[in-house]
């Protein structure tokens, strides 16, 4: 069944985007971040290194119906790693739109912490507490948007992995020859709409991979604070050998203007995420499958272009923590001068030791868009 | 000594019924004259403080008092959009892909960094659904005369408590307005700095927004084209055009 509604989507993206092909202008942008960073290397020792990351990104323009976007991602240090952070062409008809390529999705409500997220998961891939948008990701797909209503839409969307190329490039390790299986694939899909006041969205998703369905929920309202919440189960199918898990995420954000000085808005931000068959007793290196976590944030726009930020992953079980520090000075359109200090709050065996690799730091650089 | 004298005299022996025009006549000539059927404008926002200055470009469709869409087109916010319905305010960030309804506080929060906040561009229902008009009589701003009218919520669901507008009397555009919060504070000062004549309306082509709580900053509004009373797709105003 999955095959088979595989291959006709496969077919209908690729119909749609080759039949709506149109001549287009090109819209580049490029953003590079470049820091110099102090950071413990382990133990009592301390190193100073470079590190650099670049997007460039060229997108359609022109053309009302079709929209393109490529975006290279590089990281450069004493070598230079290149990425294809996106690749896609949207199109759309009357009464709907489709994508093809790889793209960005962002299923459920969170910034860090979104159990609602069953695509990449409750904790964001990277983690990094210094990145302006926490969750990135992109995944190779073909999703198909439909309109219901204003405020309301609905979005199937398969998952296809990327062809391994490793054995095209000689670059293989594990002796793979370039194929691939439908088992690798993901279908399901979602629905966001407006229910008495609050921004309802639920979804679905089978991995066959893991032989898993994966539905959530998530919702977004306000009650004296500003609230959200997402829910998921993973259910395994027969014989898949696994477990039933669950996963809930909650937040609370509350923005405060201060009216005298010093002057500025000061934001909260509160996340949580709940695993019950998670591991609610450290293990030795920890774990970001612990049963709890948090996530709490301030951030103070101390000027229009200056602001200070503090961010924190806390891990209850093995009472660890890892703190951020950040000023972000947007001194003209475009260029930021960034600083941050990092600290990691714990022993050696917890998911964050001050003792570890990177345990503690200070970055400073400049980023510019352009 | 002599021009004062007749002021004073003409302050207390002429009836208010002589300004022969009501607050209510005065802010419906303003929102006849600055809400338009539709319209698409492109402009810039310059944002200064003393820490820095940033420019961006954005273009936005309007309709009626309720309906806009505003799309970033400046570099570093390209793409980004704020829908705006009768009762609803969203963002969307393309390259995460995320769509995030406004509410609560967090329609406080500043847009990109300027003066002007979520809050400000909520409540589009009209101003005298939302407030008691009072006309206080005139004053001249920048050498125009205008009627200086101060507006009172009527209830809770509107950003500022209490303003007080400088209307120009013969174009019926306000020259200046300072918004209240409920304590008194003057939180926001809007002033026009020019206006233009488009299809016969005076439009206002220049503005510059200052917080004056936070002081030190402005934000100066600057239209460089706009087209009004065009024909606009409805679904400009719906997440599917949010989120394209």
């Amino acid at each position: 069944m999955v095959k088979k509604f595989t291959l006709i989507f496969l077919l209908a993206g690729v119909c749609f985007a080759v039949t709506t092909a149109a001549p287009a202008a090109v819209s580049p942008t490029v953003k590079l971040t470049l820091l110099n960073t102090l950071a413990r290397t382990g133990g009592e020792e301390y190193g100073v290194y470079g590190l650099g990351t670049g997007r460039l990104t060229l997108k359609s323009a022109g053309e009302k119906n079709v929209r393109a976007q490529l975006s290279l991602d590089t990281v450069i240090g004493d070598e230079v790693l290149l990425d294809v952070s996106r690749a896609y062409v949207k199109t759309r008809f009357p009464g709907f739109r489709i994508t093809v390529g790889k793209d960005a999705v962002s299923w459920g409500e969170g910034t860090f912490f979104n159990a609602g997220d069953v695509i990449f998961g409750p904790v964001p891939v990277s983690g990094d507490l210094t990145a302006e948008v926490i969750r990135d990701d992109a995944v190779w797909l073909t999703s198909a948007y439909i309109p219901l209503g204003t405020y309301a839409f609905a979005e199937p969307v398969l998952l296809a992995p990327g062809l391994d190329l490793s054995a095209s490039t000689g670059q293989g390790t594990s002796g793979s020859n370039g194929s691939f299986s439908p088992k690798d694939t993901a279908a399901g899909g979602r629905v966001v709409t407006k229910i008495a006041g609050i921004k309802t969205e639920a979804g679905y998703l089978f991995r066959e991979a893991e032989n898993t369905h994966n539905p959530y929920f998530a919702l977004q309202g306000h009650l004296l604070a500003d609230l959200y919440l997402a829910a998921s189960v993973s259910i395994p199918g027969p014989e898949s050998g696994l477990d039933m898990e669950a996963a809930f995420s909650f937040g609370v954000f509350h923005l405060q203007s201060m009216k005298n000085r010093p002057a500025g808005d000061l934001s909260f931000r509160l996340e949580g995420l709940l695993r019950p068959s998670g591991e609610w007793e450290a293990v030795p290196g920890g774990s970001d499958a612990y049963g709890i976590l948090l996530y709490p944030e301030a951030v103070w726009d101390a000027a229009r272009t200056l602001s200070f930020l503090g961010r924190s992953v806390v891990s209850p079980v093995d009472s660890s923590a890892l703190f951020t520090a950040g000023v972000n000075w947007n001194v003209y359109e475009g260029l930021k001068v960034l600083g941050y200090i990092f600290m990691q709050a714990g022993e050696e065996e917890d998911l964050y030791g001050f003792r570890k690799p990177g345990g503690a730091g200070i970055s400073a650089g400049l980023q510019y868009i352009y | 000594m002599k021009r004062i004298l007749i002021r004073v005299v003409i302050a207390f022996i002429v009836p208010p019924s002589v300004f022969a025009v009501s607050a209510e006549d005065v802010v419906r000539r303003l929102e006849k004259n600055t809400v338009f059927e539709t319209s698409r404008v492109e402009g810039s926002m310059v944002i200064n403080d003393r820490f820095g200055r940033k420019e961006s470009t954005f273009i936005s469709y309007g309709r009626g008092t309720d309906d806009m869409l505003v799309e970033f087109t400046s570099v570093e916010e390209e793409g980004m959009k704020i829908l705006r319905t009768s009762d609803e305010l969203y963002l969307f960030f393309p390259e995460a892909e995320e769509l995030i309804r406004m509410q609560g506080t967090a329609l406080k929060e500043s847009v990109i960094g300027s003066d002007m906040s979520y809050e400000d561009m909520t409540g589009g229902k009209g101003l005298l659904s939302s407030y008691r008009a009072d006309l206080k009589g005139m004053e001249d701003v920048d050498g125009f005369s205008c009627y200086r009218v101060e507006l009172e919520a009527k209830k809770d669901d509107v950003p500022y408590y209490r303003q007080t507008m400088w209307i120009d009397r013969e174009i019926f555009i306000y020259r200046r307005v300072h918004k209240y919060s409920r304590s008194g504070k003057l939180l926001k000062i809007v002033e026009i700095e020019e206006i233009r004549e488009v299809s016969g309306r005076h439009v206002p082509v220049r503005m510059k927004l200052v917080d004056s709580i936070k002081g030190n900053s402005s934000t100066y509004f600057t239209v460089t084209d706009i087209e009004i009373d065009i024909p606009l797709d409805s679904v400009l105003f719906s997440l599917e055009e949010l989120t394209w």
